[in-house]
């Protein structure tokens, strides 16, 4: 009895220390890595370690010493198109998840199948014959033309994610509000809206980390007169593990921070209730 | 409180007729039951009546006031449904608020009547708690609540019971139907439940494929089937068909005789000789006796059969017996259980014998 409970308890254990190493592994040697200025085989551990990229990067010290650049441009760039472009996917993604949800619409796989064009052929050609397309129009290498590039990346998903959010709404929870009193529009917000909230936060940062981590589009639209951060972490990734690992640990913090948030909201009372 | 009318009302789904003209009118105060199979048009009615579902044709007037185009929100009338439907986000208090906010209700007025109504309910003091943490029966009694604290016009309640276990269901139908006269409040209760629309319904209405089928209070409908249909779908009921032979016209009492030769006499006097009908036989009306008695009971029907098999349901047997070409299924006391094959004689009393014009 003892004995097996001291079992399940080490496998438990083990389990756990699995789990931290898969974790934290991978993030830890980007930590190290960030930090090490010295750092030659066979040595396990960095010779010579020190914040002079960390500084370098967020622009506290310019030397030219060693390869890095201040990446706070890049950061506000990514940052403001990201947000932006969550704005915009959500406007239209909330709607048309709704309508898509929860009426018969003609034409509802077609619509789908719309959405969906843009990721069912190879990333490259659908970029390259965008390319041309936003160079007649001017929009090649200007922010608004990388954020379309995102919006069409990502609104496929935010749709589906949207409509699967309002699906799972039980409809007799909005006829019983209509049933008291509401008009369809106080239904859709005091109950449809607030029921879709986290899935429509899901999808909201699901954009938004799309949106921070998009490379092809972006490379092919933006390049060279819109550098976002993982067009500098392409440029220094072949030379400058270090700066490199700068930037990644940058571009993963507000995935981390994201995970925090879902995770407090999605413990919020109602959750519970959610597939009554 | 008014009653509601409805007049030719059609609802169709594609080319399926989901409700085929159907007249009913329900009385001020009464609780009436839509009681049929699943896909008899019952829910769609209510859905009709509740705004949900716009008619095809038809009128529906909720006292003397035509309600066939108004919205939902704007018709008064309480809805209870089969998966409670509180809203998960909101606590007791709030879910019964709502409707009140909405009417722009003072918050203390609001607060005596949520008070009012969750006291009406036996749920005082659950003000603060959320849906998910209460039972199945809570959270029913809260939509019930919820429907009520708005004093409406009419409570529409459609299959509120069928999610809860057995026992609580039983007691929830008396809950049901004493809140509901101690308020006077016209309902309509929709159900497929013969056992709960007995219990609980002034009247019950029979529907069938989207037809009003018969429409009388639960003894009316049990003793008088009106049709074949009616008298399968409430209680256990054997069938055997024949054409009427004789009639004592003095006594009220008709002779039916079957293909087979088998003499039936029930009565009736509406039915004249000639009519084919189908007699519909209770299985509690049927009598038993393992052997043949000494004297024949007079007054009765007198039949022989065979036992074809038996099955034990605790307080009663439930014997099918082969009577001539037909089946006829019996209740019994377990006291002397009767065996497969054995013959055995039944007595039917002519007055518990329902006869159906076919």
């Amino acid at each position: 009895m003892f004995r097996s409970r001291l079992l399940v308890k080490s496998g438990e254990a083990l389990m756990l220390i699995l789990l931290c190493f898969f974790i934290f592994g991978p993030i830890s040697g980007l930590v190290l890595w960030s930090v090490a200025l010295r750092w030659y085989w066979p040595h396990v551990l960095p010779q010579e370690v020190g914040l002079d990229y960390w500084l370098q990067a967020l622009g506290l010290r310019k030397s030219l010493a060693i390869g890095a650049v201040s990446i706070t441009d890049s950061f506000n760039t990514s940052l403001i198109i990201a947000l932006i472009v969550v704005a915009v996917v959500m406007v239209i993604a909330t709607p048309v998840g709704y309508v898509l949800a929860k009426y018969n619409i003609p034409l509802k796989g077609a619509v789908l199948l719309l959405f969906l064009m843009p990721q069912a052929f190879p990333q490259q050609p659908v970029f390259v014959n965008l390319l041309l397309t936003f160079n007649k129009w001017g929009l090649a290498g200007t922010v608004p033309g990388v954020m379309l590039v995102h919006l069409m990346v990502s609104l496929v998903f935010a749709v589906w994610i949207s409509s699967a959010a309002f699906k799972s709404i039980p409809p007799e929870l909005e006829e019983a509000a209509r049933s008291v009193g509401a008009s369809a529009m106080r239904t859709f917000l005091r109950v449809t809206l607030p029921l879709a909230a986290p899935g429509l936060l899901a999808s909201a940062v699901f954009v938004f980390l799309t949106s921070l981590d998009e490379f092809t589009g972006t490379f092919f639209i933006g390049l060279p007169f819109v550098t976002t951060l993982p067009m500098l972490l392409y440029s220094s990734s072949g030379y400058n593990l270090q700066f490199a690992s700068v930037i990644a640990i940058v571009l993963l913090v507000p995935s981390i921070l994201f995970m925090v948030i879902i995770e407090r909201f999605l413990k919020a009372e109602y959750i519970g209730g959610m597939g009554v | 409180m008014p009653g509601l009318r409805l007049e030719n009302l059609s609802k169709r789904f594609g080319k399926t007729v989901a409700v085929d003209s159907l007249d009913l009118e329900i009385r001020d105060g009464e609780i009436m039951t839509l009681l049929g199979p699943s896909g008899c048009g019952k829910t769609t009615t209510l859905r009709c009546i509740a705004g949900l579902l716009t008619p095809d044709e038809g009128e529906i007037y909720l006292g003397d006031e035509r309600v066939t185009d108004l919205p939902p929100e704007r018709r008064g009338v309480g809805l209870v449904f089969q998966n409670y439907a509180l809203w998960p986000h909101m606590t007791v208090y709030d879910n019964l608020a709502f409707g009140l906010q909405l009417r722009r209700v003072a918050r203390a007025e609001i607060q005596r009547r949520v008070s009012e109504a969750l006291a009406m309910v036996r749920l005082s003091g659950f003000e603060e708690r959320y849906p998910r943490q209460l039972s199945g029966g809570q959270q029913q009694r809260v939509a019930l609540a919820r429907a009520l604290v708005i004093e409406p016009k009419l409570l529409l309640l459609d299959e509120p019971l069928s999610n809860l276990d057995a026992q609580l269901r039983e007691e929830m139908r008396f809950e049901i139907r004493e809140l509901q006269k101690n308020l006077g409040i016209t309902s309509v209760y929709v159900t497929h439940d013969q056992a709960e629309a007995l219990v609980l319904s002034d009247r019950i209405a029979i529907l069938h494929e989207g037809r009003l089928v018969q429409v009388g209070s639960p003894a009316e409908i049990y003793n008088r089937p009106g049709n074949r249909f009616v008298a399968g779908f409430i209680g256990l009921t054997s069938f055997v068909e024949g054409t009427i032979v004789r009639q004592d016209a003095a006594k009220g009492y008709v002779v039916v005789r079957t293909r087979d030769g088998l003499e039936l006499c029930a009565r009736s006097d509406v039915l004249q000789t000639g009519q084919e009908v189908t007699v519909a036989i209770r299985p509690e009306h049927i009598e038993l006796y393992p052997e043949e008695p000494a004297v024949r009971p007079a007054e009765t029907n007198f039949l022989s059969g065979r036992v074809l098999r038996g099955a034990y349901l605790g307080d009663v047997v439930d014997y099918r017996i082969q009577v001539g070409e037909w089946i006829l299924r019996a209740h019994a006391g377990t006291g002397a259980i009767l065996k497969p094959d054995q013959e055995v004689f039944l007595t039917i009393a002519p007055d518990r014998i329902t006869l159906i014009a076919v």
